[in-house]
């Protein structure tokens, strides 16, 4: 609006140049809010976690992929988890850790035991304490296949 | 009127015998009449629920009410101390009576194997003897928490005898054992904890045949419950040293009653004492004590790293589970100490280790704040040219405010 | 096409909008809150009253200690803004506080800045709310006419203690869990006021369930910011109205046309340096995600948040000869004779001069900080 001034104050610079320089820090402004926008919309957009927010279950994977007799660490904190599938049908979810001294259980698939490497503590599929100086039995968790996928359930 | 007044009688015979059939055989006794405090305690007893009567024991004839004639016949008071272990012995070795119990019938003969009998039957009457253990006459099984024979209440029984000084001494035998017991991880589990897989007196040394386990037998007596000990002592060269020097096998490091949880830390200074300050064997104990010190101190550092994720709102479900199996590692190698030798411990130690350091490298470069502090870096240079602008177009206009 | 025919077009598009709204009015919303503060007649086309406030002596807020009621509008906007993207993710119930905000900071892109730059602008806001209320008070801003600024700014001071409070419940971290308590706890000590605000918060109890967290996120998200909006509206109205200096008779700058640009490149160079500040303390020293609560673990060694803990240790400081509601009620006398400070006898009426002003000033802050520190001891 005050054109005439300016041009006296910058008399070195002819108008061609004055418009590149206004353009320069037109935009060298708006990338403010071009941030503000960035920011904004990856914030909206959602994450794509593989759980829910406040955790009960969690997929362990495919069904297929756990063979008969084998048993797989859900590894989950300070209580990891074994999914153990006993026969064709049917799943088992145990503590995976011993109720003596903490120790994380190995799979005995020999014996269909949960073995205690520090101790020779051992569990059978129901939990019950087989052998050593485990005082309580594990604690058992509902696990599901669901599309053939499983799902335990931690609560 | 008429037929009640008849009736009476017959319906008073009715009861009467009603009453006799009901009552216990016991109840025929006489005996409470003289002695009624013994024939309460007895009535409490299993004894007393399982019919047992006061003359299956003493003899006589209970149904009289003749002092003279009650104590007559085959009656015996069993105030001889050496009868008694005999006479409980009299039933208690009959598998006919006591299979419907399923309790063991040579409990007797190996009483008479024991210090305790061997003993009573070389003359010491003061030995200990079934009911000095049981109870006299309120014997209760010893599965019942006020049983004096109950797993948690045998320190006090055994240490009625064996913590009374003046006794002890005579017969040369420590009186400490029960205090020392007490104070101990196995005495403070039972007693304080109440806990039923911590071993009481009889755990090891017998409950009947009570005798101390000698040498070459004290690693087998641990063993029952320190399964992995005794196979990495087995596996090391100190159980045929120590069985050839007459060593007692656990107890010459933990002692056999006091045995304290015992820190890694102690290692070092344990083999000092028996192979001398600059031996091998103290230099392979130093090193033994810092591989599983450094391991702990790797995984210590995974832990608190691990925490500091969380705060972070890193996912540490994983990492937190691998500490865990870094600390079964942990776990894992102290029984394995046992066998004195470097290689089996520095493999779990290494395992731990190595998980440790994973976890921490994972998470370190996760925590890495540099990426956010060289942004910070770019966005205060850009913030700074933003000022110089606005600054800038501010003179110009105050110069032009004053240009007119 | 000429920078001519571009200007056309935007006034085309001005008076088209212009003819249909009152753009005036709308603008002059600006003016409620600081932005733009010059007086514009909403009878009149936006571009005559704006033209026309050019030319009418202006009042300024962008110089110390003035800049403080910007500062906090800005700040406002900050929190209404971030705490708006917050509530996308945030699930206000005990079990999932928490993990909802894990989420934010972990999952969520910008998620943890947007987080961080809520909580460090909660903090300046505090900040500056308070040192507002104590410069009304070393200058006089409670003396007639000026009675109801001095309300609103206090109040003001207690809508964002209770936003923080409310914030702080919100997280559900194990600290944060067990202030909130206390400070409930704090609240239920005084007689009436406190079981009223009790039960209104959390049903009676002071233990944080679904039922009392959902009460403090509708307070945090919808009722105290409502409440903030409004008395900095009633705040810069009384400016409006009354003059900036205190003594009520200014000469006030006669300046036109550029001194309203000045004014809004004043702002935003003030809102840049603002931003970078959060932006730093964002970065360079955020805020843990803290333990998950546990209401059946008391955290040790934690005391009602800082602004609170004065009232704590005169509770803490009289428990020993006074019962918990003598105590209480002292302490809601005291705060609302502050309320009412300027209708108390000695305040009314004119400067009494410097001396006595410094000494009540000093009086009240060093009471306030030997308690606070005291509070902060026996924690």
């Amino acid at each position: 609006m005050t054109e005439e001034s300016t041009r006296d104050d910058l008399p070195e610079l002819t108008p061609g140049r004055r418009k590149f320089l206004q353009w320069l820090t037109g935009g060298f402004l708006s990338l403010w809010g071009f941030g503000f926008l960035w920011v904004i919309t990856s914030f909206l957009k959602p994450p794509h976690s593989k759980s829910s927010i406040a955790e009960r279950v969690i997929k362990v994977g495919p069904l297929e992929d756990l063979p008969v007799g084998q048993a797989r660490l859900v590894r989950r904190g300070r209580e990891p988890i074994w999914v153990i599938r006993s026969d064709e049908e049917n799943l088992v979810a145990l503590a995976g850790v011993c109720t003596h001294m903490h120790c994380v259980l190995d799979w005995d698939a020999k014996q269909r035991s949960l073995d205690c490497p520090c101790h020779e503590g051992a569990f059978d599929l129901n939990g019950n304490v087989l052998k050593g100086p485990p005082p309580r039995p594990l604690k058992r968790y509902r696990v599901e296949t669901r599309l053939g996928e499983i799902h335990l359930h931690v609560s | 009127m008429r037929q009640t007044r008849q009736g009476l009688p017959l319906a008073g015979l009715i009861c009467a015998l009603l009453a006799l059939a009901a009552a216990p055989a016991s109840a025929q006794e006489t005996c409470g009449t003289c002695h009624p405090e013994n024939r309460v305690s007895f009535d409490e007893s299993i004894h007393a629920v399982e019919s047992v009567t006061c003359s299956d024991c003493h003899g006589g004839d209970p149904v009289s009410r003749e002092v003279e004639a009650a104590h007559s016949g085959k009656f015996r008071s069993l105030s001889n101390r050496r009868e008694v272990p005999e006479m409980c012995g009299s039933c208690h070795s009959e598998l006919e009576r006591m299979r419907a119990y399923n309790l063991p019938v040579d409990q007797y003969a190996i009483y008479l194997t024991s210090q305790h009998g061997r003993a009573v039957a070389g003359g010491e009457t003061r030995a200990a003897i079934c009911t000095d253990c049981h109870g006299v006459h309120d014997i209760r099984r010893p599965r019942d928490p006020s049983s004096s024979a109950n797993e948690r209440n045998i320190p006090a029984t055994c240490g009625q005898c064996h913590g009374d000084e003046t006794l002890m001494q005579e017969f040369d035998l420590d009186p400490d054992v029960v205090t020392d017991y007490r104070s101990s991880i196995h005495g403070r589990l039972l007693l304080e904890e109440g806990s039923s897989a911590a071993p009481n007196c009889t755990s090891c040394h017998g409950v009947h045949g009570a005798t101390p386990p000698g040498v070459g037998d004290v690693d087998k007596v641990c063993g029952a419950c320190h399964e992995q000990t005794r196979k990495a002592f087995l596996a090391g060269p100190h159980y045929r040293g120590m069985i050839d020097a007459e060593i007692p096998e656990c107890a010459s490091c933990h002692s056999n009653h006091a045995i304290k949880r015992f820190g890694i830390e102690r290692v070092e200074s344990l083999c000092a004492e028996c192979h001398g300050e600059d031996s091998d064997q103290a230099i392979l104990g130093h090193k033994i004590h810092t591989l599983i010190e450094v391991a702990s101190e790797a995984v210590a550092g995974a832990e608190e790293l691990v925490h500091r994720a969380d705060q972070a709102a890193l996912e540490v479900e994983d990492p937190l589970s691998r500490v865990e199996e870094a600390k079964t590692y942990l776990t894992e190698a102290l029984p394995v100490v046992h066998t004195v030798s470097q290689e089996p411990v520095e493999q779990l130690t290494r395992r731990a280790q190595s998980i440790a350091e994973e976890v921490e490298h994972e998470l370190y470069s996760k925590l890495d704040r540099s990426v956010a502090h060289f942004g910070l870096v770019l966005f205060w240079f850009y913030l700074l040219l933003t000022i110089a602008i606005l600054v800038i177009l501010k003179k110009k206009l105050q110069s032009e405010a004053e240009a007119p | 096409m000429t920078k001519e025919t571009m200007k056309e077009q935007e006034s085309g598009l001005l008076d088209w909008f212009s003819s249909r709204l009152n753009l005036t009015e709308i603008f002059s919303l600006l003016t409620s809150y600081g932005i733009f503060h010059a007086e514009l007649d909403n009878r009149k086309k936006i571009r005559e009253a704006i033209a026309e406030a050019k030319a009418q002596p202006m009042p300024s807020y962008d110089q110390w200690p003035r800049v403080l009621g910007l500062l906090a509008v800005v700040l406002l906007l900050i929190e209404i803004v971030t705490g708006a993207l917050l509530a996308f993710y945030y699930l206000p119930t005990p079990q999932t506080a928490r993990a909802s905000i894990a989420t934010i900071l972990r999952d969520v892109d910008f998620g943890w800045f947007v987080h961080q730059i809520h909580f460090w602008g909660a903090q300046l806001l505090l900040a500056v709310s308070i040192v507002r209320v104590i410069r009304f008070l070393i200058r006089g801003v409670y003396r007639k006419p000026r009675e109801l600024m001095w309300i609103f700014g206090v109040l003001l001071l207690l809508v964002c203690f209770h936003s923080d409070l409310t914030g702080r419940a919100l997280q559900m971290t194990g600290t944060s869990y067990w202030s909130s308590v206390r400070a409930l706890e704090l609240v239920g000590s005084i007689p009436i006021y406190g079981s009223l605000m009790l039960f209104l918060l959390g049903g009676g109890e002071t233990v944080i369930t679904e039922l009392t967290l959902i009460r403090f996120y509708l307070l945090h998200v919808a009722l105290l910011p409502f409440g903030a909006i409004t008395l900095i509206y009633l705040h810069f109205s009384g400016v409006r109205r009354l003059g900036q200096t205190e003594s009520g008779t200014q000469a006030p700058p006669t300046r036109g046309g550029p001194v309203i640009r000045s004014h809004l490149l004043n702002q935003a160079i003030l809102f840049t340096v603002l931003f970078g500040i959060l932006v730093s303390l964002a970065v360079l020293a955020p805020v843990p995600l803290g333990d998950a609560a546990d209401p059946y673990a008391t955290v040790p060694g934690v005391g009602p948040p800082w602004y609170l803990l004065a009232p704590f240790g005169f509770l803490e400081l009289t428990a020993g000869f006074l019962p918990t509601w003598v105590g209480g009620t002292i302490l809601f006398l005291a705060f609302t004779a502050f309320v009412l400070l300027p209708f108390l006898p000695g305040f009314r009426g004119e400067s009494k001069g410097w001396l006595l002003k410094f000494l009540v000033v000093a009086a009240l802050l060093t009471v306030w900080i030997f308690l606070t520190i005291y509070g902060a001891r026996v924690v």
